[in-house]
């Protein structure tokens, strides 16, 4: 089979454990490649990227996998970055506050969506909204965690020895923590809970008549979603050095939503290809031109229109139109 | 009603009455679903079955009224929480998870019914769920579709899945809302060979509506007639084509067409 028209929900969330173990290499060998030959600039880039795609990653669990549109994610990426600032200074270890902006991140994610999922879709993504500008408007304004300014000069203390403030060093740690936050939620969306999040988001009252709980589960998806989202706002502080209120105005929100809809948000890898373009793009534009955001929109606009699903969800169009057939074809001559 | 009783009955619905603004949409419906048998609901349409079915299930909260589901007061109990218990519905338009495939929509049932949802780090495919799985798409004619997304099956399909799923609960109850709607005439007997063949291994029990009326007195021992929110007569399907009142309120009509 493999004709147009069939089409499974398994491309979502590949599931193909040796074609995974076969293609692991791939990423080391990135990670120790830029580690060994990339100067600070490109350093820098690809551990913005990192860190940007845990982020988009914790916010497609709820958008792309539950169906759930918060535009209040930077509330717990915020939280996370603010639990690092205000830890530096007392020389704690990097991992246990990593942890600690996790923690922070979930707490916060579970006070805050035990109220607000009480509601309905929209209702849901205002007051997510309305929650976020609230602390962003706290944190501008209060002066024990910097004000407007924020909390900076952020450096990580060592780790064993080992000085994450070297360039090559952050971005390793960078991306060890964030394939095993990644990791993580692949995990998490191919297990049966991932499923039963896909059954919510296609249609939440058919789930709940096959006895799924939808409260107690988009409930736990929002705690998840935050903790992962604290420990991305952990590794912006590291990795910029700075938490500023910015981290928790809205449009840090809305930037992984708009990720992964470029990337494809129905992909498990979405939110990663549309990082990598959307880090890129933001980079070259604006030095390129005042302008940017604008070019950036522009360039949105016209992905979306051509491919709704993002490049993966177009890509994937093209492999079943013209992958396939090929592969067909080729197994009728080989007979 | 009374050569039925045999022991407690599986459902009882107790004066239930919804409104919806000024509107009655039931009136003091009292239904009584014996256990192991087939029920039917008929009516005109708008006399409140579906209402009542969404009573029933959980999805719609009474004005007033009981619902006691083998002999528990469940009124107050959330749909899934009903749904753990045993109850299983199918729905007038059928639903089902559009982007997800045919094998997919079915293994999502039965690892609900298994109480694998909480499981977060193993992966959704099990050996015995995936066994139960190709048995059931066997077992239904839908095997050749099982790659197939939901959103692009025929009408007849649609209902049919959402009915495969609904068994896969292995419910006690089993609440069908029209389960042969929109289906050709093979599609249909198939489907009510599907449903007899379900009662007559298991011990479940059938409430469903239907319009089709040979489809109605093909399957049902009971039957249950709704008009305006009312009850109007209960019993045999003998005795309710016979009815009088029954037969002016709707059989009248649906009979000739």
């Amino acid at each position: 089979m493999g004709s147009q028209g069939i089409h499974s929900d398994l491309v979502s969330v590949p599931q193909n454990r040796p074609l995974l173990v076969a293609l692991l290499p791939i990423p080391v060998a990135f990670v120790v490649g830029v580690a060994l030959v990339g100067n600070t600039s490109q350093l820098y880039f690809w551990t913005t990227v990192a860190e940007t795609v845990l982020f988009a990653l914790s916010v497609n669990l709820l958008f792309g996998q539950t169906g759930m549109l918060s535009f209040g994610q930077a509330a717990y990426f915020g939280i996370g970055a603010y639990t690092v600032g205000l830890l530096a200074s007392h020389q704690v270890n990097p991992l246990a506050m990593l942890a600690l902006s996790s923690l922070t991140g979930g707490v916060a994610a579970a006070l805050i969506g035990a109220v607000t999922l009480r509601t309905t879709a929209l209702v849901f993504a205002m007051l997510t909204l309305a929650f976020g500008q609230a602390l962003y408007s706290v944190t501008f304004h209060l002066q024990a965690v910097g004000g407007e300014n924020g909390i900076v000069g952020i450096v990580p203390a060592g780790l064993g020895g080992i000085d994450l403030g070297q360039p090559r060093i952050l971005w390793v740690f960078t991306a060890v923590v964030v394939s095993i936050g990644a990791f993580f939620l692949w995990m998490v969306s191919r297990s049966p809970f991932g499923r039963a999040l896909r059954m919510i988001r296609d249609d939440a009252t058919r789930a709940e008549m096959l006895g799924i709980p939808v409260f107690r589960y988009r409930l736990f998806a929002f705690v998840l979603s935050g903790a992962i989202a604290g420990l991305a706002g952990g590794l912006y502080a590291f990795v910029q050095g700075v938490a500023s209120p910015d981290s928790l105005f809205w449009t840090t929100s809305g930037e992984p939503v708009i990720i992964s809809l470029l990337g494809g948000a129905r992909f498990f890898y979405g939110p990663v290809l549309g990082s990598v373009i959307y880090v890129a793009a933001t980079d070259t534009l604006s030095q390129m031109t005042p302008a940017w955001i604008f070019w950036i929109g522009l360039g949105f606009l016209i992905v979306v229109l051509l491919s709704p699903d993002g490049i993966l969800g177009g890509v994937h169009r093209l492999w079943l139109r013209y992958g396939t057939r090929a592969l067909d074809g080729g197994r009728r001559r080989a007979r | 009603m009374s050569d039925l009783g045999e022991g407690q009955p599986l459902l009882v619905t107790e004066n239930v009455t919804k409104r919806f603004g000024g509107f009655l949409a039931l009136d003091r419906v009292s239904l009584v679903v014996p256990r192991g048998r087939i029920s039917a609901l008929i009516g005109p349409n708008g006399a409140g079955k579906s209402t009542l079915f969404g009573i029933i299930a959980g999805s719609v909260q009474p004005s007033a009224g009981r619902i006691v589901f083998d002999g528990e007061d469940v009124t107050r109990v959330p749909g899934w929480r009903r749904a753990r218990m045993g109850m299983s519905r199918a729905f007038q338009v059928a639903r089902f998870f559009p982007s997800f495939t045919v094998a997919e929509n079915l293994r999502s049932a039965v690892l609900a019914e298994r109480g694998r949802s909480w499981q977060f780090f193993r992966s959704e495919r099990q050996g015995d769920v995936e066994r139960e799985v190709e048995q059931r798409l066997e077992e239904s004619g839908l095997a050749r579709l099982q790659d197939v997304r939901a959103e692009h099956l025929a009408q007849g399909d649609r209902k049919r899945l959402e009915l495969v799923m609904a068994m896969a609960l292995h419910p006690q109850l089993l609440l069908l809302d029209e389960p042969t709607a929109g289906m050709s005439p093979s599609e249909t007997v198939a489907t009510t060979d599907l449903i007899r063949s379900l009662c007559a291994v298991g011990d479940c029990t059938v409430l469903l509506t239907e319009h089709d009326m040979a489809v109605v007195f093909d399957l049902a021992e009971v039957v249950t007639v709704l008009n305006y929110g009312q009850i109007i007569a209960c019993g045999s399907p003998d005795q309710i084509s016979r009815d009088p009142r029954v037969v002016e309120a709707y059989l009248g009509e649906a009979m000739v067409t």
